[in-house]
């Protein structure tokens, strides 16, 4: 048995120590599990989606139980630009992991707003967040790919920062939609965000939610994941961060032998705050067991029938 | 899956004091994750059971008004205030309320069945201070706990440990009828001041709601007076847990009566340690509607917090 494993991962231009990332929304910025946690052990964090101005979300219910998985529909609730350049990233920053920062928008202008803004600080890299489902213009940028081109070059221009562009799943090809972002300039498109769905109570007769929809992820998402991962990865010359109801290291294996760079695991750690630490654990002793030196050598080995 | 961190094996027998010996600063180290085993779990009443379970370190470091996420058969953990703490045993009380199917699969555990437990969660109830200094100049101040449904179950626990802290103890509980009436023999052991239970049909105690028995109750004679200087003299504590009209009605009550109240809130939640943000509800808080989280902000708010005048 190999005494290390090099776990480690290129992304674009960005090296990650590991291909484990807290997904965005599921994460905080990162100050809840700091308490039983390890932050700096993680490949990264992607923190919580940054608006422009505060915004205070959907009125709850915002989660619904479904088969293997959850529906939410929290609605972006964050503390707005200021608080977050005062408050939050200073924190960040100090607890030393790799910030990926995801920032939504309504206009082009907000989102070139919030890239000049974290241009000359210590986040890592800018995830654009085109595909949030609860929120009324989430999905019209990361629906049309002419858009998702013009918000990722507009971006482009003002920072130097690596681009992750967040894509949506909610549309008829995919691969349009990677190559859009590619032609903007992204570093990276991360896929897939959550799954529009609801989900009803049939004695109340409402849907769960209040509002009315949410977006789907866990288990129940994986498969469609993986396939928009490897349609990507297959026609669109891009690195890919890949995600979608990864649980456990042999998830992580299949999305990176699907095309994946790096992951990012999200429903996982609402469950199991150990998650994350656990499949990097998980990860090495796979690796291992296959004679597997350099975890990187796995991304997009799949060999299609 | 990811691998649950293991309790230390139950001492044999019952009423050993094992549970002292372990480390508290390492039950209060941040570690979230226990394997909790099942001791029992017994049928109280048609819908309703009672779970305890052996997790030493949670029993420890507990406190009133806090919860537990227990996993089950289905996707997403449960959410379950603590109703009961035996800290020398290392045990854990919870009351289930058959919902669906994950509360079914909990009822249903059988002895030794190991569950993950995420706990101690959120920020529980501000019990009333008792000092031995409030002692000597009159009565001791008095917890009044409310509730109805799920939530009368962390008033137990709230109650045994307000009359273990030498404060006086009442509490008004509220059901549909006498057959579901749960725990009234629990609950009337740890109330000093006595227990009023109420029915919406009258089959039990006050006929109609906590509202209504809550507008019936007479304190004892030392705070019986509804004003201020009354309140100031045997501090009065009201707390609440159960459906929202319910919480409405006791902080209203306490508000018109200068007591302070803390309301506990539900809300559909995912994780329960606050990554998700989906259990948030509006709170008041220094003037300010604010989007805070029931499973770590709360589960317990000031009333005013929550129904802002």
């Amino acid at each position: 048995m190999s005494a290390l494993v090099d776990l480690s991962v290129q992304v674009g231009p960005s090296r990650l120590q590991n291909p484990v990332v807290a997904a965005s929304g599921t994460f905080g910025f990162g100050r809840e599990a700091q308490a039983f946690m390890d932050l700096q052990s993680l490949g990264g964090i992607s923190a919580k989606a940054v608006t422009v101005e505060p915004r205070s979300g959907n009125l709850p219910p915002r989660t619904a139980e479904t088969a293997s998985g959850l529906l939410n529909s929290v609605g972006l609730q964050n503390p707005g630009l200021q608080h977050y350049l005062a408050y939050e990233l200073p924190f960040m920053t100090a607890a030393g992991f790799f910030i990926v920062q995801n920032i939504a928008g309504d206009t082009v202008e907000d989102y070139v707003q919030l890239a000049e803004a974290l241009d000359q600080t210590s986040v890592q890299v800018i995830e654009l967040n085109l595909s949030c489902p609860n929120v009324k213009h989430g999905l019209s940028f990361g629906a049309r790919p002419p858009l998702i081109k013009e918000v990722t070059a507009a971006v482009r221009k003002v920072t130097t920062k690596p681009l992750w562009v967040k894509l949506t799943p909610n549309v008829t090809s995919i691969t349009e939609a990677a190559q859009a972002a590619r032609e903007g300039g992204a570093d990276a498109v991360s896929l897939i965000n959550t799954l529009l769905g609801m989900a009803i109570d049939w004695r109340s007769r409402r849907p769960i939610l209040h509002n009315n929809t949410g977006g789907l992820s866990g288990p129940a998402v994986k498969p469609v994941a993986l396939r928009m991962v490897n349609e990507v990865y297959r026609t669109v010359d891009i690195p890919i961060v890949g995600m979608g109801g990864i649980m456990t290291a042999e998830d992580v294996l299949e999305f990176m032998l699907a095309g994946a760079s790096c992951v990012q695991v999200g429903t996982a750690n609402l469950l199991h705050p150990q998650a994350m630490p656990q499949i990097i654990r998980d990860l090495e002793s796979c690796c291992q067991e296959q004679g597997i030196t350099r975890l990187s050598q796995l991304i997009g080995q799949l060999q299609l029938w | 899956m990811t691998q649950v961190n293991q309790s230390p094996p139950r001492p044999a027998g019952t009423g050993l004091n094992q549970a002292e010996a372990l480390d508290l600063s390492k039950a209060r180290s941040g570690q979230l994750e226990y394997a909790a085993e099942v001791i029992s779990c017994r049928q109280l009443n048609a819908g309703t059971f009672w779970l305890q379970l052996y997790c030493p370190e949670v029993a420890l470091s507990c406190q009133p008004g806090q919860f537990v996420n227990l996993s089950c058969s289905q996707f997403l953990r449960r959410p379950f205030g603590v109703a009961q703490v035996d800290r020398a045993a290392g045990t854990i009380a919870i009351g289930i309320q058959l919902k669906g199917q994950g509360s079914a699969d909990l009822a249903a555990s059988k002895p030794g069945r190991v569950l993950s437990l995420l706990g101690p969660l959120g920020h529980g109830f501000t019990l009333p201070q008792s000092g031995p200094e409030q002692q000597s100049f009159g009565p001791a101040p008095l917890l009044l706990a409310t509730g109805g449904g799920s939530g009368l179950f962390p008033l137990l626990f709230a109650l045994q440990e307000a009359r273990l802290q030498g404060c006086r103890t009442a509490a008004v509980l509220g059901f549909r009828s006498r057959d579901r009436v749960v725990l009234a023999d629990s609950f009337r052991a740890v109330c000093s001041e006595g227990l009023t239970l109420a029915t919406d049909d009258g089959s039990l105690g006050v006929r109609g709601t906590v509202a209504a028995a809550l507008a019936q109750l007479e304190l004892s004679p030392a705070v019986a007076e509804n004003n201020r200087r009354a309140a100031e003299q045997a501090p009065v504590t009201v707390i609440a847990c159960g459906p929202q009209p319910m919480l409405a009605a006791a902080a209203h009550w306490a508000s018109a009566r200068h007591y302070a109240c803390q309301v506990s809130l539900e809300e559909r939640m995912a994780c329960g340690f606050g990554l998700c943000r989906t259990c948030a509800c509006q709170i008041t808080r220094d003037g300010r509607p604010e989007m805070l989280r029931v499973c770590y902000e709360g589960p317990v708010f000031k009333a005013e917090e929550v129904f802002p005048e």
